[in-house]
């Protein structure tokens, strides 16, 4: 009966389903399909030259391992060292960049966006530059300070702050359009009703634009920490892990067992408690974060 | 209206006949950007001997590749899982003898005039399981190479084993040697670069701070390899190098974060003193090209040893694997190509500037007939190989042996791991994998 049904609705809705066809399609092959191979070889010993089953062991390997826990701590650290600090740098710039004339607007959105549609080794190039030992504006900062040279990449300590500057800088772009994007469309109503009852910039913008922006604070909290859990081509780029796993996130540590040494079952098996860790902040954010927003 | 379907079916089956009588054995050949002939982009010159090859065969069509050096083996192992991989591939011994060793490829079959032709060495490195599983294409030798013009510079000249019967030299006369460039105050100018970024060319590390102090990376046990890097010799030998990795001048600073291209162009650039890597353009040194200028003044030697061992030289190879691609007409064609390809592309060999030969029926490269009375290029050709030492390339886990090499490395130099703490940690890792590899 129930099947019956169904069938009847599918009868009854085809032509809605031929307009979903050319998305839920390729979206079945070429996202389904991976994310269910890669669920069955996480329980597989998937090498060049065996595939078995062998259970939980991948996992059970996984957990024992003692890189792979410092890469769990180390990207955590990016999570922590570089999405805060994105959404409220790129909320200071918008807020004040609303401000500005338009034309003078424009142009700084404009740099400011430019890091994310720029090559990313581009990117990568220059700021190896900049860090570099002899000739890097880095330390010829810090010679011009009285310190000596720093191996800002190589140095255990300044290795992995190094790299969250440069995610933050390039992770900027998209924020700013948003939150300016989104401050516009706040009513100036609520603004000049604040003024008269004396209310300066500070409150105006702790009480009216950050409340009245967080559905925009909430899609890019998720859109980064999902990004920034990812990161992978800035620490193969820059660092290559090291120095001594000191860089070496997730994403960076999968890769690795998969192409560096052919353990592609538990490749496969961290791509999946990456995929769990990830959606589990992801439901927690919205359950704190989300909150109807009515102007 | 029977008899008006039966036409076009009948037709059907004769136009397929047809079809698979002209049908042609269609194989796929991967290689890397490493001929590079005068005038010709990579590729190119592998599709002319093609060309040449199809005219020969019409029955067979051959579709070339050119893999990129970042990236490409990620490509063959991810087609070897997937089984599409090639029916051709080129590349490294020690990087193809994986392939080899697990039974991926098929192995040659040598008349006894090509067994002769082989020199023995070619020949050992690439039997497997019994069976040539690979057919060598050339070979070059890694030695030490110094910039006499630093060492004049520096005042170490004189330290340099240049008088010397095959230029031999201990690690305490190398050590001397770096020590007094690093005194001598030249600008910018250091002793070696340890680079620990990429794993690429960790086997110079290896030999030089290892290897030279007698310490073995693998013993082979009932036919299975196990790690012995953290021998007592091992730990002596990188001690040494840690001690003077930590003396100002002595090493470039920064090393978990150089690769191998910083070693290059601090070579090229003229701020290193010796470099361990490949002989990168000697010849084009010789020739006082963009790439090192002319008053460089290189010399070669091979790579130091503490007294009473040996010196060393990396013996590094080429050649052919035919992939077991379950189709004998393929496996047959594959080979007879590879057997043509030696015999008749002369200018790939000759476009590897720093290989020779490893049949005695082909000729000498010509950039070193040029060069033939230069001492240097003498010494390469005949001194150098002759200290061609086994630095484990035939291990099927050697890639990985690398790579943990350069990550114990930075934990060694960031001091988070003493010398011995780092090869427990690096035989631990490698035999984890070996036994893995055994298991299956």
């Amino acid at each position: 009966m129930k099947k019956n049904n169904l069938i009847t609705q599918i009868k009854k809705n085809k032509v809605c389903y031929l307009f979903l066809a050319p998305y839920t399609i390729p979206f079945t092959i070429f996202l389904c399909y991976p994310i269910f191979q890669a669920v069955r070889y996480s329980f597989y010993r998937f090498t060049i030259k065996s595939f078995r089953f062998i259970g939980f062991k991948n996992f059970i390997d996984i957990f024992s391992d003692p890189i792979f826990r410092k890469a769990i701590v180390t990207t955590c650290w990016f999570v922590i060292g570089s999405v805060p600090f994105i959404i409220f740098i790129a909320i200071l710039i918008s807020a004040l960049l609303i401000k500005v004339n338009s034309k003078l607007r424009t142009l700084a959105m404009g740099i400011i966006y430019l890091p994310a549609v720029t090559s990313i080794i581009t990117i990568a190039l220059t700021w190896k530059w900049l860090y570099n030992y002899r000739n890097g504006i880095f330390n010829y900062i810090m010679g011009l300070l009285g310190y000596s040279n720093i191996n800002w990449l190589s140095n255990k300590h300044t290795a992995l702050p190094s790299l969250i500057l440069i995610l933050i800088y390039i992770s900027l772009g998209v924020p700013v359009i948003l939150y300016i994007s989104a401050m516009t469309n706040i009513p100036k109503s609520l603004y000049d009703a604040a003024k008269i009852d004396g209310a300066n910039e500070w409150q105006l913008l702790w009480n009216i634009t950050i409340p009245l922006i967080r559905p925009t604070t909430l899609y890019l909290l998720i859109i980064e920490t999902i990004g920034t859990f990812q990161t992978f081509i800035i620490v193969y780029l820059m660092t290559g892990g090291g120095p001594y796993y000191r860089t070496t996130t997730l994403s960076y540590l999968l890769i690795d067992e998969a192409f560096g040494y052919g353990h592609y079952g538990v490749a496969s098996s961290m791509g999946i408690i990456l995929m769990i860790v990830i959606s589990s902040l992801t439901i927690m954010q919205f359950k704190f974060f989300s909150k109807d927003v009515e102007y | 209206m029977k008899k008006l379907l039966l036409i076009p079916l009948i037709c059907l089956l004769v136009f397929s006949f047809t079809i698979t009588g002209l049908a042609k054995v269609n194989l796929v050949y991967w290689t890397y950007p490493s001929c590079k002939v005068e005038g010709l982009l990579p590729g190119e010159y592998e599709q002319i001997v093609i060309d040449q090859f199809e005219k020969e065969y019409p029955e067979v069509k051959i579709e070339l590749q050119v893999l990129p050096y970042d990236g490409g083996i990620k490509k063959v192992e991810l087609s070897i899982l997937s089984q599409t991989s090639p029916d051709i591939l080129i590349d490294n011994t020690f990087r193809m003898g994986k392939f080899a060793d697990a039974g991926l490829l098929v192995p040659f079959e040598l008349t006894e005039d090509e067994r002769n032709d082989f020199f023995p060495f070619a020949i050992e490195a690439c039997t497997f399981n019994n069976e040539m599983g690979l057919w060598p294409t050339a070979v070059s030798a890694q030695g030490m190479t110094v910039s006499k013009r630093i060492a004049k510079e520096a005042g170490a000249l004189d330290l340099l084993p240049l008088d010397r019967p095959d230029r031999t030299w201990t690690t305490e006369e190398y050590g001397a040697f770096l020590r007094k460039v690093a005194s001598a105050g030249l600008p910018e100018v250091r002793g070696y670069i340890l680079w620990l970024g990429d794993a690429n060319g960790m086997q110079t590390h290896i030999m030089l701070m290892l290897q030279a102090f007698g310490a073995e990376p693998f013993i082979k046990e009932d036919g299975k390899y196990r790690c012995i890097i953290n021998s007592p010799e091992a730990i002596e030998g990188l001690e040494y190098f840690l001690e003077l990795y930590n003396t100002p001048g002595c090493f470039m600073e920064g090393a978990e974060n150089l690769s191998c291209f910083d070693n290059s162009n601090y070579f090229n650039l003229g701020t290193i003193a010796t470099s361990g890597a490949s002989i990168p353009g000697i010849l084009k040194g010789l020739e006082g090209t963009d790439q090192i200028s002319a008053d460089y003044d290189l010399a070669l030697f091979p790579f130091p040893s503490k007294k009473g061992v040996s010196n060393g030289a990396l013996l590094s190879m080429t050649a052919f694997g035919v992939f077991d691609n379950d189709d004998q007409e393929k496996v047959k064609y594959a080979q007879m190509f590879v057997r043509y390809f030696v015999k008749n592309a002369k200018d790939f060999l000759h476009s590897q500037a720093d290989s020779s030969p490893v049949m005695k029926s082909s000729e000498i490269p010509e950039v070193y007939q040029k060069y033939k009375d230069n001492p240097e290029v003498q010494y390469y050709l005949n001194v150098l190989p002759k200290f061609g030492k086994d630095y484990g390339t035939m291990c099927p886990v050697y890639q990985q042996y690398k790579e943990a090499f350069r990550v114990v490395m930075q934990g060694a130099v960031t001091g988070e791991l003493t010398a011995k703490e780092a090869l427990d940690e690096m035989a631990r890792k490698v035999n984890k994998l070996l036994d893995e590899y055994y298991e299956e």
